[in-house]
This record gives C-alpha cells, sequence and structure tokens, in this order.
C-alpha cells in the first residue's frame, strides 16, 4: 500500500524572527520531526509530531508553536475526525489500535459534578495556617479485637500515593524520583510488576512492592524490602487483559531486575493462574502474609468493573489489608485502544458504592480503600475521600510533574521526556533530583490545599472527611446517580 | 624575611605571587636594571607595529607591587657577596638579603660582524630598543632582519606594518628552525613572501657597511635603512657566575628552582631548565617557563616545597593572519601523521607510544591537550590517534586522553605546599 | 568555583552553548538579539562522544597554566579565583590556547583574542549555563574532589 490517509495530527509553526537555528529541537525530538541542513535550512516532518512539545518547551527563544493540523473533516457529530483516523490507520496495520496514558473520551466525570461544602456562622471554619490540622492516615486493617494480635499498618502523612508503574514501563529515574519524593513526604511509591530494581533498595520503607500475574522479580527478599505488598489483579486502563512490555524495553537492566531474558516480550498473563476464585485469593493473601511474617500489610488491587461492591467485599473476607481500586480513567504504559476507552466504571462511583456496601456489612473498619485512576488535583482528592476513599495513588498526575505531557505514545518506548521509555539516551531526560523535587512540590501543594478545603468545611482531621458525604452535593446529575453516590443535590 | 629579586621581568613577578602566596609579611625587594617596571617583553613588537599602547605594556597592573607590598629599586646589580648577604648595585647602594632570586633573563647576541657597531643596526629586545628603532623606522625604506627566530618574525612583522620593506636573513635552511618542520617552515615562509617580506634562507650576513647594505655570503648587497640582529639570546649569568654559583648554559639549579648556594635561587631565562622530553638541561627562553618558574621559587623561598619538574620546548607564534603554535622535541623522530585542510595543517611526531612533538597551522584550538599529552607523555599508541587526525577536535582526541583529563577534575597542574 | 558537570544528565541539547554566547560579548543575555543581530561564540565547547555529553568548560585551577604562560598579563584571576581574560590587553597570541590541559580556551571566531569560561562574572546570578541547563547537569561546584 502506498498512500497513507494519515494526515498528520499536528502542525509545527517555526517564528523565523526568532529561530536562531540553534539545533536543540532537531536533537531533542526522538520522533525526528525537526531537521536542519548544513545550510542553515530548517524543515519539519508534521507527520512525525505526536504532540508533546518537548521541542518547544526547550526551544531558547520561544520560536515553536504546535498546533492541531488544520485539516477539517466535514463536521459530523456520529463520525468524528478520530474515528476516521482509527479506522485508516486499521485500514492501513490490520492491527490492534494501542495507545498510553488514561482513557481520553468526554465520558461524564463525577468530579466535576460535585461540590465541597463550607462553613458560615453555624460553625466556625479552620484557618490551617493557626491550627492544628491532620492529615496523618493509616492503611490497613484497623478492626484488631482486644488481645488479637496488632496488625500491620502504613502510616501516611499526607493521604496521596503514587501509582504502581513498572521499571520498564517507566525509566529508572520516574521510580528514583517518586521514591525520593515518597520518602521525603512520608508515603509510599509502588514498584509496579516490574521488580526491585536494587538502586532502590534503600527506599524499602516507603515502597510497595507489586505481586501481578507475571510474578516478575518476586523473591523473599523483594517481598521484604518494602513496606507492604500489593497483589495486582487488574488495572482500570485494561481490565480484564493482562500486560505485554514489548521486547524493545527490556533492556538488560529491565531484564536483571524482572528475572526474565534480555530483549524478550515480557507478558503478563490476563489472569492470576492460581486465582479462579475469592479463595484462591485468600490464599494467595495468607501465603504473601507469612512470607513477610506477618509484618506487612496486604494490599489487593483492582479495576473498578461493574460488580466491583461484591468484589470487594470477597476481598476483604479473603484477608486483604487494603484495597485499591482503579477507576476507569487509569493510565497505563500501554493497552489497546478499544480495552482503555470502553471498559470499567468510574472511580468516584466505585468508591461510593464499595464503602456503603462494606459499611453495610459491618466490614469497612477491616480494611482500607485506596482510590486510584484519574485523581487531578487535591479537590478530587477531598472529594474521593468525602466518597468513602482513604487515601489515593496518583500516576498520571505524578507523570504530568515530572514532565509528562499526555502524549499518549508511552507503548512506543520513545518518551521524549524520558519517562515511558528504558532507552538509556531518553532516560537521562529525567534527572531524577528534579524530579524528586518536582513530585515533592505537588505533594506539599496538594496537602496545603486540602488542609484549606477542610479548614473551610470546618474539618481538622482527614478521619472526620472520609465517607463524610455531608461535605459533598451533586451538580448536574440525575437522581439515581445522586442515589449511586449517596449525595444529595446542590441546593438540596 | 629579607627576600631580594634581581631583575623585574616575568620571572620576578611570578616570584612576589608565589612569595605572597605563602609570607604576607616578609619584605620583598625588586632591583630593577631596566629601569622601566616589569613590562612584558613580547609586547614590544606591538609597540613597535603601533597596534598597542605603550599603557599596556605593563605585565601587572600599576598597583600590583604596591598591593603586594613589593619596594621596586631602580638600579643595577654589579655584585652579590653571599657571605654578607648582600647585594651591591652600580651606584654604590648595597642591599641586604636573607633570600635572593636571581631573575635577571637574557641577552641578544650580538654576533661579530664587521659594521655591526652602527647606530642603525639594532636589536629588539627592550622597550628602551623598541623606542630607538622608532626613531629610525622610514616608511618605503628597507629593513632587514637577520635571524628568522620568534623575535625576528614579530620585527619583520611590525616593521611591515610600518610600511617597510622587509627582508629576513636566515642562515639555516628554513625559518624558525627551532619551531617547525621544513614542511610547515615552506607554508610560513609562502606566507610571509605572500604578504610581501622577503625570506633568504640559507645565506649570512657577512658584513654591513657603512653605506647602507648588508653583505651576503654570496656576495649580494642589499640596501638597509635598518638592520634588526636577532640571532639568538643569552643568559645574564655573570652576576651569579662572579658569585661562585654553578653555572653551565645559565644558570644550574635543583628540582626546586635553588642554585649551589642555598640562600640563593634563580629562574626564567637565565637558568638552565630540565627538558622533560630528553632528561637533559637546556636553556629554554620561553615566557610561560619564566612565570612558572619565578612563582615556584617564590614558593620555595617562602619555605613551602614545591617541585619544578621541568618543562618541553613550545612556542605559539602569530604573524600577519598565521597562527603557527609547535612544542615538542625538535630533535625528535617517529611515526609522522599529518592533516591539511585549506591553509590550516597539523604534523604530529609519535615515538612509539609517546606524542613527542606537534606543529599546528592555523587550528590552534586543539593543542592545549596535544600540549598536555607531550608534557605529561601520556602513553597514547600511534593507532589512536586515526580519527583525530581525519578530523582534529577535542572531541576526537584519543579515548584516553578523555578519559583522564575527565579524572583530572582539577588542574593537573603543579601548586605549592 | 567551577562550573561541573553530571554527564550522567547531560542531554547534548547545547542550550548551555546558546546561552553562554549569549551572556557574553554585551548582549546581556539577549538570546534573539545577540543571534539574529551579532556573531556570539560560547565560550564552552560540548563534547558529544559514544553517546555522552558534557561540556568542556574552565577548571579555574588553582596555578592556572595559562596564567602562566599569558605573554601580556592579560589572564587574571580574580578575588574569587575566577580566572579571565582581559580582552584588552589580549593580542590574541595563542600561547594560552596552547597550554590549557583541557583545550578550554579557544581563539575567538576572528581570532584576534582568546576567548574562555569567566563564570558569567560581568552578570549578576549564577553563570548562564548552570541557570539554564534544562536537566540539573550542570553546577556550579566550590572545590571539585580531587581524586
Ligand atoms: C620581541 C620578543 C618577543 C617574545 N615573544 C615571546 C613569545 O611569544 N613567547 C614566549 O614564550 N616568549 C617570548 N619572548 C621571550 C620572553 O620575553 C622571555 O622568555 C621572558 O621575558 C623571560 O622573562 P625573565 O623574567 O626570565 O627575563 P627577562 O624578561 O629577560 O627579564 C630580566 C630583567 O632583568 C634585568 N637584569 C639583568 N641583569 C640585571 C642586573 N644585574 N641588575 C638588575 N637587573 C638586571 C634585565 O634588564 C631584564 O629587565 C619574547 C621576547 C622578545 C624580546
Ligand atoms: S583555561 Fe584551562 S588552564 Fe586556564 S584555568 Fe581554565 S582549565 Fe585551567
Amino acid at each position: 500500500m502506498t498512500l497513507s490517509m494519515l494526515t498528520p495530527a499536528f502542525t509545527v509553526g517555526r517564528n523565523e524572527e526568532r529561530c536562531i537555528r540553534c539545533g536543540v529541537c532537531v536533537n531533542q525530538c526522538i520522533n525526528e520531526v525537526h531537521h536542519l541542513d548544513e545550510d542553515g535550512f530548517m524543515w519539519v516532518t508534521d507527520k512525525n509530531c505526536v504532540g508533546c512539545h518537548r521541542c518547544a518547551v526547550l526551544c531558547p527563544t520561544q520560536a515553536l508553536a504546535i498546533t492541531e493540523f488544520p485539516l477539517a473533516f466535514r463536521p459530523n457529530n456520529y463520525w468524528s475526525s478520530a474515528s476516521l483516523r482509527e479506522i485508516y490507520a486499521q485500514a492501513e496495520t490490520g492491527g490492534v489500535l494501542l495507545t498510553g496514558m488514561g482513557n481520553p473520551r468526554p465520558y461524564r466525570s463525577y468530579f466535576d459534578h460535585l461540590l465541597l461544602n463550607a462553613s458560615q456562622v453555624t460553625n466556625p471554619s479552620i484557618d490551617p495556617l493557626r491550627e492544628p490540622m491532620e492529615l496523618t492516615t493509616y492503611l490497613g486493617n484497623q478492626a484488631a479485637m482486644l488481645g488479637e494480635r496488632e496488625k500491620p499498618l502504613l502510616k501516611l502523612e499526607v493521604p496521596v500515593m503514587f501509582s504502581a508503574m513498572s521499571y520498564g514501563a517507566v525509566s529508572l529515574n520516574v521510580q528514583k524520583s517518586l521514591a525520593r519524593a515518597a520518602r521525603e513526604m512520608a508515603t509510599f511509591w509502588n514498584t509496579g510488576e516490574g521488580g526491585l530494581h536494587s538502586d532502590l533498595k534503600e527506599y524499602a520503607d516507603s515502597t510497595i512492592v507489586q505481586v501481578a500475574s507475571g510474578r516478575f522479580g518476586v523473591t523473599p527478599d523483594y517481598l521484604n524490602n518494602a513496606a507492604a505488598v500489593e497483589i495486582k489483579i487488574g488495572q482500570g486502563a485494561k481490565p480484564g487483559i493482562g500486560g505485554h512490555l514489548p521486547a524493545e524495553k527490556v533492556s538488560a537492566d529491565v531484564a536483571k531486575t524482572r528475572m526474565i531474558p534480555a530483549w524478550s516480550d515480557a507478558i503478563s498473563p490476563a489472569p492470576h493462574h492460581d486465582i479462579y476464585s475469592i479463595e484462591d485469593l485468600a490464599q494467595l493473601i495468607e501465603t504473601l502474609k507469612v512470607a513477610t511474617n506477618y509484618q506487612k500489610p496486604v494490599s489487593v488491587k483492582v479495576a473498578a468493573v461493574h460488580n466491583i461492591s461484591a468484589i470487594a467485599s470477597g476481598m476483604v473476607r479473603a484477608g486483604a489489608d487494603i484495597v485499591a481500586i482503579d477507576g476507569f480513567r487509569g493510565a497505563t504504559g500501554a493497552a489497546p485502544m478499544r480495552i482503555r476507552d470502553n471498559i470499567g466504571i468510574p472511580i468516584e462511583m466505585a468508591i461510593a458504592q464499595v464503602d456503603q456496601r462494606l459499611r453495610d456489612e459491618g466490614i469497612r473498619q477491616s480494611v482500607s480503600l485506596v482510590a486510584a485512576g484519574g485523581i487531578r488535583n487535591s479537590a478530587d482528592v477531598v472529594k474521593i475521600l468525602a466518597l468513602g476513599a482513604d487515601a489515593v495513588y496518583i500516576g498520571t498526575a505524578a507523570l504530568i510533574a515530572l514532565g509528562c505531557h499526555l502524549c499518549q505514545t508511552c507503548f512506543t518506548g520513545r518518551c521524549n521526556w524520558g519517562i515511558a521509555t528504558t532507552d538509556r539516551q531518553l532516560s537521562k531526560r529525567l534527572n531524577p533530583e528534579i524530579g524528586a523535587i518536582r513530585a515533592i512540590n505537588l505533594l506539599k501543594a496538594w496537602e496545603h490545599e486540602i488542609k484549606e478545603m477542610m479548614g473551610g468545611m470546618g474539618i481538622n482531621a482527614v478521619d472526620s472527611l472520609r465517607g463524610n458525604r455531608l461535605m459533598l452535593k451533586g451538580i448536574g446529575l440525575e437522581q439515581h446517580e445522586l442515589e449511586l453516590l449517596g449525595v444529595t443535590a446542590a441546593g438540596d | 624575611m629579607r627576600y631580594v629579586i634581581i631583575g623585574n621581568c616575568i620571572a620576578a613577578a611570578g616570584a612576589v605571587e608565589g612569595i605572597r602566596s605563602a609570607d604576607q609579611k616578609g619584605e620583598i625587594t625588586i632591583i630593577d636594571g631596566e629601569k622601566r617596571g616589569c613590562y612584558t617583553r613580547p609586547l614590544i613588537s606591538y609597540l613597535l607595529a603601533g597596534s598597542k599602547p605603550s599603557s599596556l605594556l605593563y605585565y601587572r597592573p600599576e598597583e600590583f607591587f604596591a598591593q603586594q607590598q613589593a619596594r621596586v629599586i631602580a638600579g643595577r646589580a654589579v655584585r652579590i657577596d653571599p657571605a654578607e648577604g648582600q647585594v651591591v648595585l652600580e651606584d654604590g647602594r648595597s642591599v641586604d638579603y636573607d633570600r635572593l632570586l636571581l631573575a635577571t633573563g637574557a641577552s641578544p647576541v650580538i654576533p661579530g660582524l664587521p659594521g655591526i657597531e652602527q647606530p642603525w643596526v639594532k636589536t629588539l629586545y627592550t622597550w628602551k630598543d623598541a623606542e630607538e628603532i622608532e626613531a629610525l623606522i622610514e616608511a618605503g625604506g628597507t629593513a632587514v632582519v637577520l635571524g628568522s627566530g620568534l623575535i625576528g618574525i614579530k620585527a619583520a612583522e611590525a616593521l611591515h606594518q610600518r610600511n617597510m620593506k622587509v627582508v629576513i636573513v636566515e642562515k639555516q635552511e628554513q625559518i624558525l628552525p627551532r619551531l617547525l618542520s621544513p614542511w610547515s617552515a615552506t607554508a610560513a615562509t609562502r606566507h610571509l613572501e605572500e604578504q610581501g617580506i622577503q625570506v633568504l634562507t640559507g645565506r649570512e650576513a657577512m658584513s654591513i657597511t657603512e653605506q647602507h647594505q648588508v653583505e651576503l655570503d654570496n656576495g649580494v648587497k642589499i640596501p638597509a635603512q635598518l638592520v634588526i640582529v636577532a640571532v639568538g639570546t643569552r643568559p645574564n649569568q655573570a652576576l651569579a657566575r662572579d658569585a661562585g654559583l654553578e653555572t653551565g648554559q645559565g644558570i644550574i639549579v635543583n628540582r626546586h628552582l635553588q642554585t649551589s648556594n642555598p640562600n640563593i635561587w634563580a629562574a626564567g631565562d637565565v637558568i638552565e631548565t630540565r627538558n622533560i622530553l630528553s632528561g637533559t638541561a637546556e636553556v629554554m627562553a620561553l615566557l610561560p617557563l619564566a612565570h612558572l618558574e619565578g612563582y615556584l621559587a617564590g614558593c620555595n623561598m617562602a619555605g613551602k616545597s614545591a617541585n619544578y619538574p621541568g618543562g618541553i620546548f613550545l612556542n605559539a607564534v602569530h604573524f600577519m593572519g598565521m597562527h603557527i603554535i609547535a612544542a615538542g622535541d625538535p630533535n625528535s623522530s617517529g611515526t609522522v601523521l599529518n592533516w591539511q585542510e585549506g591553509q590550516s595543517s597539523l604534523e604530529l611526531t609519535i615515538d612509539g607510544e609517546y606524542l613527542v612533538r606537534y606543529i599546528s597551522i592555523n587550528i590552534p584550538g586543539i593543542t592545549g591537550p596535544l600540549t598536555a599529552i607531550t608534557e605529561k607523555q601520556m602513553k597514547i599508541a600511534a593507532g589512536e590517534w586515526q580519527e583525530f587526525i581525519k578530523q582534529p577536535s577535542i572531541a576526537n582526541l584519543p579515548a584516553a586522553y578523555l578519559a583522564e583529563t575527565r579524572r583530572w577534575e582539577d588542574d593537573g597542574s603543579l601548586r605549592c605546599g | 568555583m567551577k562550573v561541573q558537570n553530571n554527564s550522567e544528565y547531560c542531554l547534548g541539547c547545547g542550550l548551555c552553548q546558546v546561552y553562554c554566547a549569549a551572556a557574553h560579548d554585551g548582549y546581556n543575555g539577549n538570546v534573539i538579539k545577540a543571534f539574529k543581530k551579532g556573531t556570539p561564540q560560547a565560550r564552552a565547547g560540548l563534547i558529544k562522544k559514544n553517546h555522552e555529553s558534557w561540556i568542556n568548560t574552565c577548571r579555574h585551577c588553582q596555578d592556572a597554566p595559562c596564567i602562566n604562560a599569558c605573554i601580556t598579563g592579560a589572564l587574571q584571576k580574580d578575588e574569587k579565583g575566577t580566572v579571565f581574560i582581559d580582552s584588552q590587553r589580549c593580542v590574541g597570541c595563542f600561547t594560552c590556547v596552547m597550554v590549557c590541559p583541557f583545550g578550554h580556551i579557544q581563539p575567538s571566531r576572528d581570532s584576534s583574542r582568546a576567548i574562555k569560561c569567566d563564570l558569567c562574572r560581568g552578570l549578576s546570578g549564577t553563570p548562564a549555563c548552570v541557570a539554564f541547563c534544562p536537566n540539573g547537569a550542570l553546577r556550579l561546584a566550590e572545590e571539585v574532589d580531587r581524586p
């Protein structure tokens, strides 16, 4: 086939009055969009541009502007330009459409339909700069009976943790940045399913290690080099399917960490082949607890799917100390687009439902709920806590803090920002010293904002916010949605 | 502590800096025989050419000696009395010292040619020389320069810039014989000739007539309004010899730049320097060495213990837009690697696994590392130069050098104490 | 003080050179003006070798060979230890170029004088290369640990 119908998605404009031919754009674009020849002539290949902004951000004269390629299809409210382009692509390749990061479709975001309360006259608001404000959060089973053995808990000074992102999917420098930030902010980062690189062992007390269906890098040493262990059943971006780290990303170092041959595909099966029931899950949880001498809480992570409350209930009964639920906006390093964009349910609904179900069953105390998938800012955090979560995981937001521009080409391994790559040259682009500072700054800013919003509501401890749906009002929601979320309408 | 320095030039300035790096209090006295202050000799040709004002001739800013609390006495030393620790000046004054530095430099060699004493036959070695030549310059007239060493070439350039017709007479078969190979000398000669300077190599001046003529060994007589004699220099070591210090070609010093008398040090053009490449002691009248030697001698006089490993022969000359930089042993042999592009060229001589000499024309940027490799005798086989000699650049230097410098992180040079 | 490389994080992007050039010769850091109206020249060369890169900047040697070698006294050290060239005095003989063991000092583009890193002493704040390195690969170090 010779003619491609895929016209460029972006166009790169160069302001000739500003461009000084320094060549930074040329040497920074791994997609070879920019070219400079010996005569000083510059040109661009728009087709290669993924809209990551690496060139525009580094350009010392701000000579570059990247805009949508101005080629409009005849307006069609049903057949969007994206639909057409996807078909052209499949007609050319015959393949599954791959993508990265989270579901970008315009589904309703319940975060954007919830409003927070504030104190006026009848109860005082609190100024977090003057009054103590408690964000300390404990995760784990807190239902121990008198005389029962103390259950291990995770202590967070801010109820925000970094989501599981495996070495291989992201660069080691991403993990280094997040691990340092987690330690500094007294919270946790999560290894993801790719094992624990030896450089990161020193962060054990701030680390959650994951055990997923591929069991990459899992050894007794791995399990004990952490504060908690997480069994990954599913992930919001691709519920029901496994993982596939393409061979090109399996560098020698990645291979060593995962304990697999280098430059071979790393396949995580869709299910854990030893888990076909709640009882099987209970067995694995118990095995991990034994392996860690009951010293570490065990978390189980699932994607938010249709009957999530029943599933969560079963997980608690199987012995999970923490249930992490990943909503349908959850991000990934690589997923089939159809799966990412069409499967799962919103995290807001999932948390509201699960929290209610566990309360109704009287087992809410035995578990902590962690919400993940699409938390964009501190207000989202406050809202999801009020809906019933104990803490959140942030993935996309953390990567954006490190420089991710959501170009969604993570699956290619050619991330211009040194994030979703294992290429040595590209990985260099994220200096973990800088990355850590940026991630710390983000958490500090959020911490501050959370305190302010809580103060406004007259709440001085995060414990009093958790599941406090009276602090939420729905706006623009249908009656049944309000009911599912357990909130009343604004003005009600 | 009373420090006395004889001579007020580069080595002296270095010594003041060296002494003060270790001793803030001691008394420093400098005996300035030229009575012109501490100026930099190489600039006198620029003064002559009219491209630098005399105010920029001083080697250190005006306030330097005052700031360093060094007293400068205008006067020539005529005798040293080591037993008394005393220096006697021409006017009969005497200066007492605890530690003495001889930085008396060198003087031009004057060949015994008939007619050499005539007032229009000059050397270009001092500020005063430059002023006297200035009075003899006649635009359109002819100047004959005897000798094509560094000074001869710079004199020729200056006079050419002052619109004189210039003829260089060189006894050897090529110009800049200590610096260049026959091949590179040809390029340099061509450049001089293209700029309008006549170069006669393999010719010797036999006499200078009262009729303003220079007579050559082949009988040719060149009319000349002005003759500059630049056939070499010789250390001013009479004072040292008379004081009973060990001397050879120049004053003999040990690794601490100390003479045979433990209270007397010597530095600069007046001493014999150890040639790192040959291991022998030679007179190397080079400004970079003069300053370093002065500095290290100063350090040692003030009680530190700084070793001076010696130097290599090296020089940078530029004339009329051509930049020549060369270093190493002129008598070396080995594998020769060449690179040439337009007016630029590079010649490396590699003896076994060592770079022993390089000559660069119009490609100065890469010479620093080449000097370091030569001087530090870094082991690099000829094969490792392949990439560099195809396209000389810092990045293409042998990997061993790059690795080494990145380890150096610090200077890799000498340090007091 | 000297600029120290952390070449593990050097991208070889060359922004250090762009900002260095604009920080000197009177362009006052105005990149567009420098490159559109003038002929700016960076003081430090960026070396790229086998996927590694670093800038070949001045080490501001304690006993700087270039200062020893300078035939005019143009090369000096200020009270902070910064080795700089008084370009008024420089005659472009390149003796300093010849002796800098790192090959840091370079001829100006017109070969009329030598140029080198002066830690942006004319401008306030951190040297431009350090300030504008996008990846923290350069830092201003007090004294570098000696091997
Ligand atoms: C035209 C010219 C160009 C040059 N160009 C270069 C160049 O490009 N590169 C290079 O490396 N070198 C060059 N040189 C050589 C360089 O100038 C010398 O190497 C340097 O000046 C040596 O310094 P010094 O302090 O040892 O001695 P000098 O400069 O010779 O100074 C010694 C001083 O001591 C004084 N003195 C001697 N005896 C007594 C006494 N008894 N009492 C009191 N004072 C006394 C002398 O009058 C003189 O002023 C050049 C020289 C000349 C003349
Ligand atoms: S220019 Fe070279 S010799 Fe001079 S101080 Fe800097 S690194 Fe050292």
